[in-house]
């Protein structure tokens, strides 16, 4: 007797464990760019290790990356970082759907595709918060600083993208993802 | 194309909860700039619970920064020593200035009869999180226990103002620099005494704002807190006249922003402890000693001449 089957889909969800493993050192990677800040040559302008973390995360493995993670370790920097409430969390999230819709679709791209993407990104989210900023209190402000933390941000990218990829490909084969 | 249709054959079920988040965000952004009472108590708490967890996660952090000054300590030793030299042979004829200075305040007092304001007490602070990103320029202190900090108090180190308390709670309060765009001081230039208001710029230098016409700053001249509103005491240095324009006047802050460990929180003493225990704290602003059969001026004595 043939019995109807559901479609796999559980390839396409990571269980807990691994979700809180991915958030737990999303947690650590915000408290490491909060302390990069107590070095006085990234004073204000930390490289933002967190977008790093959540861009190649979303690219490489993106079941392991939900919403809730990326809002609440952009929260979480907003809340002990002292950035502005709610700002680092639009930011984020629209970055990611820009990720997911744009760039993680399209599997033939090389690493420098993948810098460059960043790259805009990461313009893209300093931008988002600078309007943001300008409509909330009417002043500019300093763009040399934001500019070396765009500049910083775009350099530590490749160290981390090539981290995560041998992480990824020393803990196991890739989680198949299905069409 | 194959992706695009996919992409747009999948949107409908995805859109509401996007918006739902976005809207979320800016909401956020809302409760943030509309300064919410809870959202700020909240605020407080999660700071709480979190900084003890980032204080042991930063820890290899500080070390490596240690490292890298030691390092840049040993290579620079023989030239610090010599400037050190010159600093300290500065410093001993400011001193002895400065002890006849003070001798000649006290005296100048004790005639004019003044009375000396309520005290401050002084709390010592340690600084655990300083801005990482550049829109927001604000420090969380930890400051241990057992201290009533209220918003508004001023935090010093020995150069100068560092910032004023924002929110605080038992055990760590988060200061706003002087130099974040929000951040106020009411100034007076030390030289000529004109009033102004020193903003922040989320840079490092302030603005000297609402400063008279006829005021003529000049270069390198001290910046002080005139201790206009009563949140701030008057008399902390904030910084120096660095540069001047007909568009703007620059002050560099008298403290480096970027390398601080340790600052000083002062709060305005309680007036029972004031009048209660006057010479057993150990405050920054002690009030004047009291000498009997004190001697002003030779020949002179106010006191006598009163009796």
């Amino acid at each position: 007797m043939l019995t109807q089957t559901k479609p796999n889909t559980h390839n396409n969800y990571a269980d807990f464990s691994k979700l809180f493993l991915v958030f737990g050192v999303g947690v650590v990677i915000v408290f490491t760019e909060i302390a990069l800040a107590k070095w006085p040559f990234f004073f204000s302008a930390a490289p933002m290790l967190s977008l790093c973390y959540i861009f190649t995360l979303v690219l490489l493995r993106p079941q392991l990356m939900p919403v809730i993670s990326i809002v609440l370790i952009a929260l979480l920097f907003e809340l002990m970082g002292g950035d502005m409430l709610g700002v680092r969390v639009t930011a984020f999230y629209i970055a990611t759907l820009i990720i997911r819709r744009r760039v993680a679709v399209n599997e033939q791209a090389d690493f420098i595709a993948h810098w460059a993407n960043f790259s805009l990104i990461c313009f893209a989210v300093v931008l988002f918060r600078l309007f943001v900023f300008l409509s909330l209190y009417f002043a500019i402000t300093n763009l040399s600083m934001l500019a070396f933390q765009i500049g910083v941000s775009i350099l530590v990218f490749p160290i981390f993208f090539v981290t995560m990829n041998l992480i990824f490909s020393i803990l196991g084969s890739p989680i198949k993802q299905d069409d | 194309m194959v992706w695009l249709r996919q992409i747009r054959r999948k949107q409908p079920n995805h859109r509401l909860p996007q918006i739902v988040i976005i809207s979320v965000g800016f909401l956020l952004i809302l409760i943030g700039k509309a300064d919410v009472t809870a959202a700020r108590y909240m605020h407080g708490g999660i700071v709480e619970v979190v900084a003890p967890l980032y204080s042991i996660i930063t820890v290899p952090i500080d070390s490596i920064e240690t490292l890298f000054e030691g390092v840049q300590t040993v290579a620079s030793s023989r030239t610090e020593a010599k400037r050190l030299a010159v600093e300290n042979e500065r410093l001993r004829k400011w001193q002895q200035l400065a002890e006849s200075l003070e001798v000649e305040n006290r005296q100048l007092r004790s005639v004019l009869g003044a009375v000396v304001p309520p005290d401050w007490s002084a709390i010592t602070a340690r600084v655990i999180v300083v801005p990482a990103g550049n829109f927001t320029h604000s420090m969380i202190l930890e400051h241990g226990p057992g201290y009533k900090i209220p918003s508004g108090s001023a935090v010093v180190t020995s150069e100068g103002l560092v910032g004023y308390i924002i929110s605080s709670g038992k055990h760590f309060s988060r200061v706003l620099l002087i130099s974040d765009v929000n951040a106020r001081i009411p100034v007076i230039l030390s030289d000529s005494s004109w009033p102004g208001l020193a903003v922040g710029k989320n840079g490092l230098t302030l603005e000297l704002d609402f400063l008279p016409a006829e005021s003529k700053p000049s270069d390198n001249e001290a910046v002080v807190t005139s201790g206009h509103g009563g949140l701030l005491p008057a008399g902390i240095l904030v910084g120096r006249v660095s540069s001047i324009s007909k568009e703007q006047v620059l002050v560099t802050p008298s403290v480096e922003l970027r390398k601080l460990s340790f600052v000083t929180i002062l709060t305005r003493k309680e007036a029972t402890d004031f009048m209660l225990d006057p010479e057993q704290n150990n405050s920054l602003y002690s009030p004047l000693i009291e000498r009997k059969n004190e001697r002003l001026f030779e020949g002179l004595n106010s006191r006598e001449i009163l009796q």
